[in-house]
């Protein structure tokens, strides 16, 4: 199917009928080259994610096929919300599938409403089908670090930022404070005060400088988000070949880290844990046990049971979204062990770690094999 | 919350607490004598036995015995062990003692060619503030078999870990000997995480409340996650057999052969589904006693072995009430 309004391809058509992969990125390119920005937030589906998007109309959401070729799908998806008024917001979409690592990247140029109202809300209504990322502190760092190696003549600036970091003082009520810093500092300073401070990074702002004939000039800029959002200004094949690959590559890792832990009759119901490790002795104050439990009551649709709290902590956890089921130990100072049982699925894990990660602390995310 | 409330949510927790504890011992134990740090690996040829049924021999009047573990080093030794982590009193050590009275002869049902053994050693695993008391007790007494008191505790530094002591008496294999006779061993918790999060169960009954969270939280989203798709609410049918062989293979220690006993027992299970109908989380089916409908709902608010027993709890207490009432109510009636 080809769409007929805009088979007559110029700079400024996003949504054209695009032939294969490459000509579909060079075309968004000259589209953010001359048109202005684009916003893209990455999934990765269970099963065919094309097949929900034919479903047409789910839940308060309408997709409607404009076209669809080589794995490139163009659509207009409408919203209709709202208890008292209700209010419709529609926009167009361009999803595709990254040609190596089968991760989905949905596309719009549409206002921010219709990307977090419409598209987003559509990717969480579709969970746990639909699985967005998250990523630590250091993988958004790690995106700009491909993004610096590869302009090592220019300068990344971070101009607006998003914290969040933990309150020590026994006395405040609340357990977490947030930042929204307007800045204009290498990213690399910015992320050393980040980790210095105990914070971690919700969402970031930078700007691309270069040295031209009239000083420097932004070249390139945009947002990155712990949630996989992005916003790519200027040039999208530098975004692509940069943030973009290095974000669907940990995001890949992180799909096969967290994917298979089930216990299954096949594996004679083997135990695969998983280990997120702390760069300090977290646990060595035990109410830090306690906050733990606390952070892990407030998960949505999660059931759990205390079986010990102190020294040790273990307790085990239902996700009643999807029956999943975990067992969560601390049994080091320094490390949260998880143990699915026998329903586990990524999304659910992905859920959970990024919860943790959230609200309580960034740790790494290890297999048995990695751990000490 | 009522004081007589929290002392008995205070006492189900201990228990509960007793019974992971003592599962940890098991493995920990097994973990001590069997783990080779040069192979990297359990000993080859080795097999860790919990639970076993093994016979005496010469057939005595009775004839088999079930210690808590059993562990076969090779084909020529092993241990047989019982587990009390929570023994304190005379009483207690009195009735490990004539447990293991039992186990002190040649025993059948090893894991080799004629099911027999040259040489095993009794052990008895007591909890590290009591050794002393333990060894009290066993001081003086022989028996025909090496006897070894161990003592277990669990220490929380920077790594939990279980501390495995030989306290008294001595191996009779000398590569054991040598292994646990010298300073405590330590068993890190995180090294034995993928069998304590495998066991649930061991072969002694569990606290009723211990096997509710192991149903709710393990097998009951296994059946909703079964029936999904099909529009019956949140309702599930447990059938206790089903319910039992699912925890048999996944949630207790894995089975050598038919010696090993089927952990947990259907009467535990079925005990638990009973409390589920008593609390009013379940109903039984009036045609089939092995069948419950178990409102499965979503519940976060409390940690649901809090849930459990406080409901429990009232239940236990209403039902007292009903009794003393009905009671009352024949004495008033006599009366008059």
């Amino acid at each position: 199917m080809s769409l007929s309004n805009d088979s007559f391809l110029t700079n400024t058509t996003l949504y054209a009928s695009h032939t294969n992969y490459e000509a579909m990125i060079e075309q968004i390119h000259n589209y953010v080259t001359t048109c202005g920005p684009v916003r893209c937030v990455l999934f990765v589906s269970e099963k065919d994610a094309y097949e929900h998007f034919e479903k047409g109309a789910i839940g308060e959401f309408r997709v409607e096929r404009q076209h669809f070729h080589n794995g490139i799908y163009i659509g207009q998806l409408s919203r209709e919300y709202g208890r008292k008024r209700k209010k419709t917001i529609v926009g167009r979409f361009l999803l595709f599938r990254h040609n190596e690592r089968g991760i989905y990247v949905v596309l719009t140029n549409e206002k921010t409403s219709f990307f977090e109202l419409g598209l987003l809300k559509y990717i969480g209504y579709l969970y746990p089908i639909f699985t967005l990322p998250f990523f630590y502190s250091w993988e958004m760092e790690e995106m700009l670090d491909s993004l610096a190696s590869s302009r090592p003549q220019g300068a990344i600036m971070l101009t607006k930022l998003s914290r969040k970091s933990r309150i020590t003082s026994v006395d405040s009520r609340k357990k977490k404070e947030s930042d929204l810093t307007w800045t204009d500092l290498p990213y690399k300073e910015v992320f050393e005060q980040t980790r210095q401070n105990d914070a971690w990074m919700q969402k970031m702002w930078f700007d691309l400088l270069e040295e031209t004939a009239i000083g420097k000039r932004k070249v390139f800029g945009g947002s990155i988000s712990r949630k996989g959002v992005f916003k790519c200004e200027l040039q999208f094949k530098l975004f692509y070949e940069t943030i973009l690959e290095r974000s669907i590559r940990i995001f890949f890792r992180r799909r096969e880290q967290l994917s298979n832990r089930a216990r299954t009759e096949n594996t004679n119901y083997q135990v695969k844990p998983l280990f997120i490790e702390f760069d300090e002795p977290i646990f060595k104050h035990k109410e830090q046990n306690r906050r733990l439990v606390n952070v892990l009551r407030k998960l949505p649709h999660l059931a759990y049971s205390v079986v010990h709290d102190n020294p040790y902590l273990h307790m085990t956890v239902t996700d009643y979204i999807d029956n999943s089921n975990y067992e969560i130990w601390i049994l080091s100072d320094s490390r949260i062990t998880i143990a699915p049982q026998t329903i586990s699925s990524m999304s659910s894990l992905s859920r959970l770690c990024d919860h943790i990660s959230r609200e309580f602390k960034e740790g790494l995310l290890k297999d048995t094999k990695e751990t000490a | 919350m009522e004081a007589d409330e929290k002392e008995y949510i205070k006492k189900i927790r201990e228990q509960v607490d007793s019974y992971e504890r003592t599962i940890q011992a098991i493995i920990a134990f097994d973990s001590a004598v069997r783990w080779d740090d040069a192979q990297r690996d359990y000993l080859s040829d080795s097999y860790f036995l919990p639970g076993r049924r093994l016979s005496r021999s010469p057939n005595g009047l009775d004839n088999t015995v079930t210690p808590d573990v059993v562990v076969q080093l090779s084909n020529d030794y092993g241990i047989v062990a019982e587990v009390k982590i929570t023994a304190s009193t005379k009483q207690d050590f009195l009735k490990a003692y004539e447990q293991i009275g039992h186990y002190d002869a040649d025993l059948v049902g090893w894991k080799t060619a004629n099911e027999r053994i040259s040489l095993h050693d009794l052990s008895l695993l007591v909890d590290d503030l009591k050794k002393n008391t333990a060894k009290g007790y066993f001081v003086g007494r022989t028996f025909q078999k090496n006897f070894i008191l161990i003592a277990c505790a669990l220490i929380s530094e920077a790594h939990d870990y279980f501390k495995i002591e030989k306290y008294y008496g001595s191996f009779s294999n000398p590569n054991i000997e040598r292994k646990l006779g010298g300073d405590p061993v330590g068993i890190p918790l995180d090294k034995i995480v993928e069998e304590m999060s495998r066991a649930k169960f061991y072969d002694a009954e569990p606290p009723v409340e211990h096997t509710m969270i192991v149903l709710w939280m393990n097998i009951f989203n296994e059946l909703m996650e079964e029936k999904k798709g099909k529009k019956t609410g949140k309702n599930i049918l447990v059938n206790t057999g089903e319910a039992t062989e699912k925890l048999e293979k996944a949630y207790s220690f894995p089975r050598a052969d038919d010696r090993q006993p089927k952990v947990p027992r259907e009467a535990w299970i079925r005990q638990a589904l009973d409390a589920f109908v008593e609390i009013g989380y379940a109903s039984k089916d009036s045609k089939d006693r092995d069948i419950y409908n178990v409102k499965y709902s979503y519940q976060r608010k409390e940690s649901m072995l809090t849930v459990f027993t406080r409901k429990r709890y009232s239940a236990l207490t209403k039902s007292r009430r009903k009794i003393e009432e009905g009671r009352q109510l024949e004495f008033n009636n006599f009366k008059t």
